[in-house]
């Protein structure tokens, strides 16, 4: 992986960007200035609630589970599920992000360290 | 309150703004190394210490930019990692409806610099105290806690964007910076599966997402999210009615 260093795409880098940039600005900008004189339904507000577990969840579980798109729940092969079980128990009794992020880093280094993964 | 007291009292702009920073400072340590490695994650992916610190600080979106990293390290089609940024940043509309109310009467060159700045962390800070301020003398001062609040945010995340893009580029495959992204997201996830829609909706979501993991241009993710949203609405109707609503 080191020694193929891919080409990055400058352009596509620049428009991506942008393009970001805008998404996100008109993201916030757009509802601040237009719920002042919309009412949203009631389910709205519930499904902008479940956004959070729904999106990361599906960003989150693809990478833990899967090694070269294939299932491994084994965690001697698939370390990256022992790092998930440490990360999700601090998350839960901190509700911490950078504790979380480093509980998990940790617990990868600590076992490629070892010799796993 | 005794309104002559709270008149009284009535702070400046420059006294909210600099409360707000103040309230924020807390979050900094938090948010300054998450800043660095996303400096770091894009200065490597893209191997440009000058399109990291713009990201950064100009894009101003840690998490879609860590998972747009993500994307383009796997050669997606712009649209993906865009579609991604959508779906990402979809929260700020939860954030801007709810403060919506405070802005009604702000001019649009503060709503233009809030919207710019608008984190969760400055949505965190800054609601409570529009809350706590509404209806009182210090209500029309109180967006300027919030900017405060927010640049203090900016600051710290910017610092350590900058530091992490001029380090970023010595950082060795060998220390799986790849998954820095997805364990930052546990937290979040993890506190929105608190209860029981939300849990329904991540554990749908997830379970969908490694089995859809084969489809082209990472289309999983969204259908797998639409699922989960699906799920957990329904759930939580559910509970609503056996808790004897309509």
């Amino acid at each position: 992986m080191g020694t193929t260093t891919s080409e990055v795409d400058l352009v596509y880098a620049w428009v991506l960007m942008i393009g970001m940039g805008l998404i996100t600005f008109a993201l916030r900008f757009g509802p601040l200035t237009l719920f002042s004189k919309i009412d949203l339904p009631r389910l709205a507000h519930q499904s902008f609630r479940l956004v959070i577990p729904a999106v990361f969840a599906a960003l989150v579980m693809p990478v833990l589970v899967l090694i070269n798109g294939t299932p491994i729940l084994n965690p001697l092969t698939n370390p990256k599920l022992i790092a998930a079980v440490v990360a999700v128990i601090v998350a839960w009794r901190t509700n911490h992000m950078l504790l979380t992020l480093g509980a998990g880093m940790l617990v990868i280094w600590g076992l490629k360290w070892v010799g796993i993964g | 309150m005794n309104q002559t007291l709270s008149t009284a009292l009535v702070k400046t702009p420059r006294q909210q703004f600099i409360a707000g920073m103040r309230a924020q400072i807390p979050n900094t340590s938090g948010i300054m190394p998450f800043g660095m490695i996303a400096g770091a994650f894009t200065a490597t992916v893209l191997q440009s210490q000058l399109l990291a610190v713009l990201y950064t600080s100009g894009v101003f979106a840690g998490r879609a930019q860590m998972v747009a990293m993500q994307l383009v390290l796997d050669k997606s089609p712009i649209f993906v990692p865009l579609a991604a940024c959508v779906v990402i940043n979809l929260r700020h509309l939860m954030y801007g409806a709810a403060l919506s109310e405070y802005f009604r009467h702000v001019p649009l060159r503060w709503k233009i610099l809030s919207a710019f700045l608008m984190t969760d962390l400055s949505y965190i800070v800054g609601y409570p105290h529009f809350r706590k301020e509404a209806g009182t003398p210090n209500a029309a001062t109180s967006l300027w806690f919030f900017i405060g609040a927010s640049i203090m945010n900016w600051g710290a995340w910017s610092t350590g964007g900058v530091i992490g893009a001029l380090i970023g580029a010595q950082i060795p495959p060998s220390w799986s910076l790849d998954l820095v992204p997805t364990f930052s997201f546990i937290a979040a996830l993890v506190n929105g599966m608190r209860d029981k829609a939300g849990f329904a909706a991540g554990a749908a979501a997830g379970i969908c997402a490694v089995i859809l993991a084969g489809l082209p241009w990472s289309m999983g993710l969204f259908i797998s999210a639409i699922i989960g949203l699906v799920v957990g609405l329904f759930i939580e109707q559910k509970a609503q009615s056996a808790r004897g609503g309509n």
